[in-house]
């Protein structure tokens, strides 16, 4: 898995049956320093992640029939988790993703 | 398989189900003169490592065989702590060096 | 999963049997601004017709072998598995 930022999301009408229901984000991968690492990517969300959320990108063959539980689904990205924070041996990093910082923000923008 | 220094560790609340339970660990991976490269990974922690500790991660499908990972939804598993590293007629690496 | 644009399309008759029937695309892979990022590439497409100019998204390598009807599997490393319709983004998110 990587860091990973929800830009985006991708609307498709005609696809492969596996990606049916499925809701498709556009995910910039980062760097530990926070830099784009190559272009954004499609992944498919089941955790409920949004516009703007730090989250855990995760890839691998074989890695959505896992999830789910459907043989040979032709996904590879797939957005596995919303990060809260992330503790590095030089230091903390808060995303503003934890469930009270969420219940602060909707409080202010309503 | 991929070397890297265990960096830092990530909290998630909102996460698949299959994950809960698990220590995520950054781990940054090394070059062969153990110098540390920009790539990196999270990976789930398969043998109870520790901050600081250099590793060894498998990625991909094989991730998914380790006796605590087994049919999880991971993509990358920590499968071992490195003792030393020999390359050449060096020891590049030594984890209890005095 | 990655954006790209189906460039052209290829015939070939003396192919592996599991191929039989499946169409063949050039595509070359874009950015989210449609902005083509690196080389072309060969893909197969086994879901349904697509018109050269048409923005699809493509799988790759191990995830593309199970892109055949009913899950049978080919000897494929990319394979088209949707059409875009829209995208959409906000550019402030991007870093850097």
């Amino acid at each position: 898995m990587q860091f990973g930022i929800v830009i985006g999301n991708v609307i498709s009408t005609d696809k492969n049956p596996a990606y049916e229901e499925r809701k498709l984000l556009l995910v910039q991968r980062l760097s530990l320093d926070n830099r784009a690492m190559g272009i954004p990517t499609m992944a498919i969300d089941y955790v409920g992640a949004g516009e703007g959320d730090i989250v855990l990108l995760g890839a691998a063959p074989g890695l959505a029939s896992t999830v789910f539980g459907i043989p040979d689904a032709p996904i590879r990205e797939l957005v596995m988790g919303v990060i809260d924070r992330a503790r590095f041996s030089t230091g903390q990093k808060e995303f503003g993703n934890s469930v009270s910082e969420r219940h602060e923000k909707n409080r202010n923008n309503t | 398989m991929l070397m890297g220094k265990v960096v830092g560790t990530v909290i998630s609340t909102q996460k698949d189900p299959g994950l809960q339970g698990y220590k995520l660990f950054v781990v940054q991976c090394v070059d062969v003169s153990m110098k540390p490269t920009s790539s990196y990974v999270i990976a789930v922690d398969a043998i109870g490592c520790g901050e600081d500790e250099m590793v060894i991660v498998v990625q991909g499908s094989s991730a998914r065989i380790t006796e605590r990972t087994k049919n999880k939804p991971v993509d990358a598993a920590i499968i071992a702590i490195v003792d030393s590293v020999e390359v050449g007629k060096n020891r590049v690496y030594e984890k209890y060096k005095q | 999963m990655d954006i790209a644009k189906v460039m052209g399309t290829i015939v070939a008759t003396q192919k592996d049997p599991s191929l039989s029937g499946v169409k063949i695309c050039i595509i070359q892979p874009l950015d989210q601004d449609l902005k083509e990022k690196g080389k072309p590439l060969v893909a197969t497409d086994s879901t349904s017709m697509r018109d050269t100019g048409e923005i699809v998204y493509y799988v790759a390598s191990g995830d593309a072998v199970s892109t055949g009807t009913e899950g049978q599997k080919m000897p494929v490393d990319a394979a088209i598995v949707g059409i875009i319709d829209h995208i959409h983004y906000k550019k402030e998110y991007l870093p850097g």
